[in-house]
């Protein structure tokens, strides 16, 4: 009796069998289910992923909508939404750098937004200098803002008064003149520049657009190449690098590393996003409460660049669903508050390209009172530019290039003359691939 | 009784042709999972380095070696080719030699010994990401532990910017991979030396053998599959090393670190160049199968004493 009841192997194996195909056939119709978007499929990288969950729950509490939200890591997120998406994997929602924006437009992965209702709305609520960097050249809007910042020159101000300046170098040569006498001083690496390699490109956009240079005309050719004053950027950057105004880390040093800098007074200057104040005085410090945001960027035109990342999202019987949830993770909730963006601003002090944003009681309270909130609105509106090209699909072969170019330059292995050349070759040869 | 025999041969006939087809079809699952895993991915990896792939537009054309000439001709390759070698060179070198020493002292009795051991599989047990990361902390600038060592030891006046020179970064990068080689290499080493019977020695010792020639006959050529097996494995390590390396100079300062496995990184995953990233990953393992070669028939004796 009891070796009746017995399993024998073959018996186990063929009930396994049998209970995984069941499974699996069960499995599938709820996978189709899915797939057609009963629940959005929201994908995003891992900067806070209980926040965008607790957004993605307020849309639901909001819309009724439900969402599903997906985290990829930061760190290779971009192949990873790739590969994703060329194997088939339905997305709505996602979260997409700009050098994409373009490519997945083109591609059909990423769908225009200018014929959905609001649309119009949006656009006319935001700085007119944030729009080409959401749209392709012709207009069309392709994306959104998750969010925005400005580069910034943050200074201490307590280092420069003691070394004898009233005022933050309005010039490329005042700020290596300011250099010079901190380093005197005993200030060791007064000046810090995110020079990695993959951010020499974004710092590239930052000091053309400060000298007045346009980087690229409106089709995307290299009008850098045109200006005499792209040369001089380099020259002084080498300068800079070589004469020891920088650490000589500063190619592969982390902005941990550079924050800690600025807060421990080893550094003086330095040139990021303007949330990196907030980063540094939530870090704390001896310098902390000495730290400032310049008005301007040093330079002919005192410019500076406007970047951010953005919201994309796909075609498909979900569109009027996913433009919901688009609005409200980057424009605003049903409440017509723009809720998600005060909530990045509280998170770690990210901007948004709207002007009534930074007039909010609540964002200003969420930001510190070390912004100056009219200096950096009037950065937004006024003084920065956002570089179309940049949404270009090319334009991500053409970043990995100008880091390489940059670094050889500032070690002095190839002429700051060659560097234009070099990138502009380079931005030639890739439009001629597309 | 001529049709009973009839059966009889016809199920012979069966039964050896059913026999005839066991092994293959045995062999079948482990073929499929070659063909499929290894094989398939080889063969169009090779297709792919042959042509120019648009992802987006899902267009593949058909360019021969263009892929190769521009490889070759290109700023990079031969640059991260002896910027590779040089990095393998310590990535094969460091971890052996010194894995091959913490075999030799923790097999032998001493107190601490089972502390040693497990501090010996600690860098080991390290993600590669994380080993990056440790090692920048550790040769920092302005905070690192090792300018703090050699500051209190009184051996600089003055903290060294290690990943701002271009040998340092290098030999920084290399050391932080062989660093949990060592590791995974010693493990290995002293497992081998643990199966050596002790009356090898005692043996050896008979016949007037010294700690040398005990060392050269018994304990080497013990090790020496082992050691075969460890240097293979760095050896393709040396050369596929890239998510250390990433971490902490993504290839710089300038091209200091640029290895063909980041060179393989960039192509691939920035540039979305399949063809190009293609052509480099043969190349690649090319290289590394050449020189694992040739330290295999160098260092590893089928036919030797003890193996």
């Amino acid at each position: 009796m009891l070796r009746k009841r017995q399993l024998s192997r073959r018996q186990f194996l063929r009930g396994t069998g049998a209970g995984l195909a069941s499974m699996a056939l069960a499995g599938a119709p709820a996978s189709r289910l899915l797939a057609q978007g009963d629940a959005l499929q929201f994908y995003g990288w891992d900067f806070q992923p209980d926040t965008i969950q607790q957004h993605l729950d307020n849309f639901t509490a909001q819309t009724g909508i439900p969402v599903d939200l997906h985290i990829i890591p930061n760190v290779g997120y971009s192949t990873g939404i790739q590969t994703k998406l060329l194997g088939g994997v339905h997305m709505d929602v996602y979260y997409n750098f700009k050098y994409n924006s373009t490519r997945f437009f083109n591609a059909g992965w990423a769908r225009r937004m200018d014929d959905l209702p609001d649309a119009d709305a949006i656009m006319d609520e935001m700085f007119a200098s944030s729009v080409p960097s959401y749209t392709t050249p012709d207009g069309q809007l392709i994306s959104m803002p998750y969010f925005s910042a400005v580069h910034v020159l943050h200074y201490n101000e307590r280092m420069l008064s003691e070394s004898g300046f009233d005022a933050p170098p309005q010039t490329k040569q005042e700020l290596y003149d300011q250099c010079k006498k901190l380093k005197e001083d005993g200030v060791e690496a007064p000046y810090l520049a995110y020079w990695i390699k993959e951010f020499c490109e974004e710092y590239l956009q930052v000091y053309l657009l400060s000298e007045g240079v346009t980087p690229f005309s409106p089709e995307g050719e290299p009008a850098f190449a045109d200006d005499s004053k792209t040369a001089d950027v380099f020259e002084w950057w080498q300068a800079m690098f070589q004469d020891g105004m920088t650490s000589p880390t500063q190619l592969t040093d982390q902005p941990g590393e550079q924050m800690t800098a600025m807060q421990n007074g080893t550094s003086a200057f330095y040139v990021l996003h303007h949330y990196f104040l907030k980063l540094m005085n939530a870090g704390g410090g001896p310098e902390v409460e000495h730290l400032r945001i310049a008005d301007r960027m040093p330079g002919a035109d005192g410019k500076t660049f406007q970047m951010g990342e953005i919201v994309q999202m796909s075609d498909g019987a979900n569109v009027d669903r996913s433009w919901e949830l688009v609005k409200f993770y980057t424009w605003k909730d049903a409440n017509g508050e723009r809720s998600v963006h005060k909530s990045w601003a509280a998170a770690a002090a990210l901007g948004a390209p709207y002007p009534d944003f930074y007039d909010d009681p609540e964002v200003q309270a969420n930001y510190g009172d070390f912004y100056d909130f009219e200096q950096i609105k009037d950065m937004f509106g006024n003084n920065s530019d956002v570089v179309q090209a940049r949404n270009q699909p090319w334009y991500s072969e053409f970043q990995t290039h100008v880091g390489d170019e940059i670094q050889r330059m500032l070690q002095g292995n190839i002429s700051p003359a060659d560097t234009v050349s070099s990138l502009a070759d380079k931005v030639v040869e890739l439009r001629a691939q597309e | 009784m001529s049709t009973v025999r009839l059966n009889r041969a016809e199920a012979q006939r069966r039964k050896h042709w059913d026999r005839k087809w066991i092994p293959y079809a045995l062999m079948a699952p482990a073929v499929i999972a070659i063909v499929v895993i290894i094989l398939s991915p080889l063969v169009t990896t090779i297709i792919y380095s042959f042509s120019n792939i648009d992802l987006i537009r899902d267009r593949t054309t058909f360019i021969g070696f263009e892929n190769y000439v521009e490889l070759f001709t290109g700023r990079l390759f031969w640059k991260a080719v002896e910027i590779n070698l040089k990095f393998a060179a310590i990535v094969v070198i460091v971890p052996t030699t010194l894995g091959l020493f913490f075999a030799l002292l923790l097999v032998e009795e001493f107190t601490g010994r089972s502390i040693g051991r497990t501090l010996l599989i600690l860098p080991w047990a390290l993600p590669w990401i994380v080993i990056g990361l440790l090692w920048n902390w550790i040769v920092n600038a302005q905070f690192g532990a090792l300018n703090g060592l050699l500051y209190t030891l009184g051996l600089i006046d003055k903290y060294i910017p290690f990943m701002a020179n271009e040998h340092w970064a290098l030999v920084f990068t290399a050391l932080a991979s062989a660093w949990r080689q060592t590791s995974f290499s010693a493990i290995l080493l002293l497992a081998a030396l643990q199966t050596i019977p002790e009356d090898l020695y005692d043996a050896a010792k008979v016949d007037g053998a010294g700690m040398r020639a005990r060392f050269r006959y018994i304990t080497f050529a013990w090790l020496r599959p082992t050691l075969t097996i460890v240097l293979l494995y760095n050896i393709v390590l040396g050369f596929l090393q890239f998510d250390a390396v990433w971490m902490m100079t993504q290839g710089g300062p300038g091209d200091a670190t640029m290895l063909i496995s980041v060179l393989l990184y960039r192509y691939t995953f920035i540039n979305f160049d399949l063809g190009m990233g293609a052509a480099v990953s043969n190349v690649l393992g090319l290289i590394t199968m050449g020189v694992g070669l040739i330290f295999v028939r160098l260092i590893y004796r089928p036919h030797s004493t003890y193996v």
